[in-house]
């Protein structure tokens, strides 16, 4: 049996206590603010702190430096959010001539339906869900329209197409934007089997266009939760949790939506994803949760050794990734959920394959250090 | 056969002129781009912010406006600065 | 305190600590680094710069240090890192100085969009100061050291930083960076300027650092009203000539020169439309430093006498 450490809350760090309650603030010394800035921006973060901070009231008692930084990435993120509207509008044009609707998902959903969870986030794609059926012509509008494929390797080309649930992600020639077309939430070859077709069924409509929609709040949530405690890299762990914390207290206003949670997730195979999710967003953001759906939890936990198993990967690995909440176990923590989100995508076989082809091959971080010093470069 | 007709595509694009100059700068709010245009594409926009118009129409309406200049010099610029919207996104022709 | 109060031994010890925070306004970077030749460059030419206490808030934490392995004994390389995460390719180590103002200047201009950030010098003199935009093959780095060094105030050889409020320009006043010929010819030109031992073979070319005048760094806080925008070009043998630039071009070369004129959309039209307005546009052909420096003196003398 290994031993996990108890990881204690106070590991948790400023940025995860300043998110819970944004006056923690005022009690920072300037190595406090020091490590605040880095965490949040490490964590992508830190236009949803200055929201928060904004909201508060309390942006005007804060130091100077500080300020300057949640300033400039409250600009990023107004600039990206207003960037997507743009993006949407030319995908729902490019789309229109086929005839088909799609439903859009994470960032972009947020922003088109206006939500809380938009505020201060950025965004480096737009994701959009469409039938299984329609996928060609989706993928052959946008490529009139100026999107090119990526992944040119036929073995990313198979792994995509085959193996998960979206075609590789498409490059728009002029903006430089890219759209991630999905066509389900889910790896096709994943243990859980999602009721994709219950998710289609019934979306809501985004203001201004005519084929363009989003989910609907259990929905959303659901997806949310599937996406971040499936996924591998948690880089943005504590961000999308944060996103489920602002959606669960948005939507949950209407006890309907409580109501709904349980028996929907139950419907679309995500009682699992929806068990966690509610856990840690209650245990690090004290999300607001009705007593009768915390009783509906006990009902659907996994068995007490990965309870404890889970806590200890997830307390560790959705602090920010950043050397100052680092802990014993902290880097197991994460290697262990990056396989176990390989081993739930796939079948031991395909995951067996896929893990190898990805070591044999040049490793990506190279090339994304020589475009940041080609940048450099051109100063 | 009746001319094409065109509208702009937004009435919200942000001109600025600068004084005895004959360039603008625009930026288009849809999409945060900006451009440099003829400050005759900045009359083009403002008769088409009124109606949607032919590219013969709008050089009529030039043509009276600015009696004094060539009217030769007025139809190039006019064509050119016609280009310039067009590559922009910025008009496009009324459907029939 | 300074840098140049700090010995040799005590500012490695700093640096190999990671606690070295230096004041450059308007920001403070905190060094860390375990390359001996990078401390003593760092002791030359950032003397003037003020040291802060390491418990201070600081708003880039950069490391460069030797890349681990094997390769740390024969051709050694280092990296770059920004919050303790590796960024860009590793260089030979003797490229550090370089790597490091580089690095520094991605931190600001990847990150700090309360401010416009235009690739540009400036400089300024009597109160009014010239923006040189600086699309590549222009020679304004070595047009802005050859000014600093006949009394022109530096603020920046790289990066303007432009306040919407206050629409004045702010500079950091950090080393000149000095490419290939420009490096003899800044040494003939200034024989007193301090100037780092050039450094062949980088994507560049070979590099040298000319450390900022003491003043400059002393008036880092005052900011420059802009008075001139003028894209130089160097043409081998040509005389100087001073032709008007059209504000409507004028523009667009800032915005292109903008490392983030996107993100600021309309406020940035507007301001870019502002700073343009303000300001005399030329475009400068020169070859001879001398005639730069009547040139712009003259600009300076009939803009004092109205």
């Amino acid at each position: 049996m290994i031993c996990w450490p108890v990881a204690s809350m106070g590991n948790e760090g400023v940025l995860v206590q300043c998110l819970r309650d944004p006056r923690a603030v005022l009690s920072l010394d300037p190595s406090g603010w020091d490590l605040l800035i880095r965490q949040g921006r490490r964590a992508n973060l830190l236009g949803k702190l200055a929201v928060l901070l904004s909201d508060s009231g309390l942006m005007s008692l804060l130091p100077a430096s500080p300020t300057a930084h949640l300033l400039s990435a409250l600009k990023m993120a107004e600039r990206q959010n207003a960037a997507i509207h743009w993006e949407v509008s030319r995908i729902s044009e490019a789309l229109r001539t086929i005839g088909v609707d799609i439903i859009l998902l994470k960032g972009a959903a947020y922003v088109l339906a206006g939500l809380p969870s938009s505020r201060g986030r950025t965004f480096s794609d737009v994701d959009i869900l469409v039938r299984k059926s329609e996928i060609i012509d989706v993928e052959s509008a946008l490529m009139i329209h100026g999107w090119q494929g990526s992944h040119h390797d036929e073995y990313d080309q198979r792994y995509y197409r085959k193996w998960m649930h979206e075609i590789p992600p498409m490059l728009h020639v002029r903006r430089g934007t890219t759209i991630d077309v999905h066509h389900g939430i889910l790896p096709e070859t994943a243990r859980i089997q999602v009721n994709t077709q219950a998710l289609l069924d019934c979306p809501l409509p985004v203001k201004g266009f005519h084929n363009i929609f989003v989910l609907k709040p259990a929905d959303m949530v659901l997806h949310s939760a599937a996406h971040l405690f499936h996924e591998g890299e948690l880089d943005n762990g504590l961000r999308d949790l944060a996103d489920l914390d602002t959606m669960l207290r948005h939507f949950g206003v209407e006890q309907s939506f409580w109501f709904g949670l349980v028996p929907r997730a139950r419907e679309l195979g995500l009682l699992r994803p929806l068990y966690y999710a509610l856990v840690f967003s209650m245990r690090i953001f004290n999300t607001p949760c009705p007593q009768s759906v915390v009783a509906e939890l006990k009902a659907i936990s996994p068995s007490w050794v990965f309870r404890w198993l889970m806590n200890a990967c997830y307390t560790r690995a959705l602090r920010p990734n950043h050397a100052s909440t680092h802990t014993g176990g902290t880097w197991l923590a994460r290697k262990a959920l990056y396989i176990r989100s390989h081993w739930i995508k796939m079948p031991v076989r395909l995951l067996v394959w896929h893990l190898l082809h990805k070591a044999i091959k040049t490793p990506a971080k190279e090339n994304q250090f020589n475009t940041q010093n080609k940048k450099l470069d051109a100063q | 056969m009746p001319e094409a007709k065109f509208f702009l595509q937004s009435t919200d694009l942000v001109f600025r002129v600068f004084e005895d100059e004959d360039l603008a700068v625009v930026y288009d709010p849809r999409n945060g781009s900006t451009h440099l245009f003829s400050i005759v594409a900045h009359e083009i926009y403002q008769l088409l912010a009124s109606s949607p118009a032919s590219l013969q129409e709008l050089k009529i309406s030039l043509f009276q406006r600015f009696s004094d200049d060539d009217q030769e010099m007025i139809s190039t610029a006019v064509d050119t600065a016609f280009v310039q919207l067009q590559c922009a996104d910025l008009i496009d022709a009324v459907a029939n | 305190m300074k840098v140049s109060e700090l010995s040799k031994h005590a500012l490695f010890a700093i640096l190999q600590r990671g606690e070295l925070c230096i004041d450059m306004f308007p920001f403070v970077v905190r060094v860390r680094s375990d390359i001996s030749e990078l401390a003593e460059d760092i002791g030359r030419i950032y003397q003037d710069f003020p040291v802060l206490d390491s418990n201070c808030f600081t708003d880039f934490h950069v490391e460069v240090s030797y890349e681990r392995g094997v390769r740390r004994w024969f051709r050694p390389l280092a990296r770059f890192y920004f919050d303790g995460r590796p960024s860009f390719i590793p260089l030979p180590v003797d490229q550090a100085f370089p790597m490091l103002e580089w690095g520094i200047n991605w931190c600001v201009a990847a990150h700090s969009h309360s401010f416009l950030i235009v690739h540009a010098a400036v400089i300024e003199r009597q109160g009014v100061a010239v923006v040189m935009p600086a699309p590549p093959g222009s020679g304004k780095s070595t047009l802005c050291a050859a000014l600093i060094g006949r009394g022109w105030r530096l603020l920046s050889d790289e990066l303007a930083l432009y306040d919407f409020e206050t629409k004045q320009l702010y500079g950091m006043a950090r080393p000149v960076s000095l490419k290939n010929q420009s490096i003899p010819i800044i040494q003939a030109h200034t024989p007193a300027a301090e100037i780092t031992s050039p450094v062949p073979d980088t994507t560049k070319g070979t590099v040298a650092l000319l450390r900022p005048p003491s003043e400059s760094v002393q008036q880092v806080k005052i900011p420059a009203r802009p008075a001139w925008i003028i894209l130089p070009h160097y043409q081998v043998d040509a005389d100087a000539l001073l032709e008007p630039l059209s504000k409507g071009k004028a523009f667009m070369l800032i915005a292109e020169q903008s490392f983030n004129y996107n993100v600021h959309g309309r406020e940035g039209f507007e301001a870019v439309g502002d700073l343009v307005d303000s300001c005399e546009c030329f475009e400068f052909t020169y070859s001879r430093l001398s005639d730069a420096e009547r040139v712009f003196d003259d600009l300076l003398a009939r803009r004092i006498n109205g």
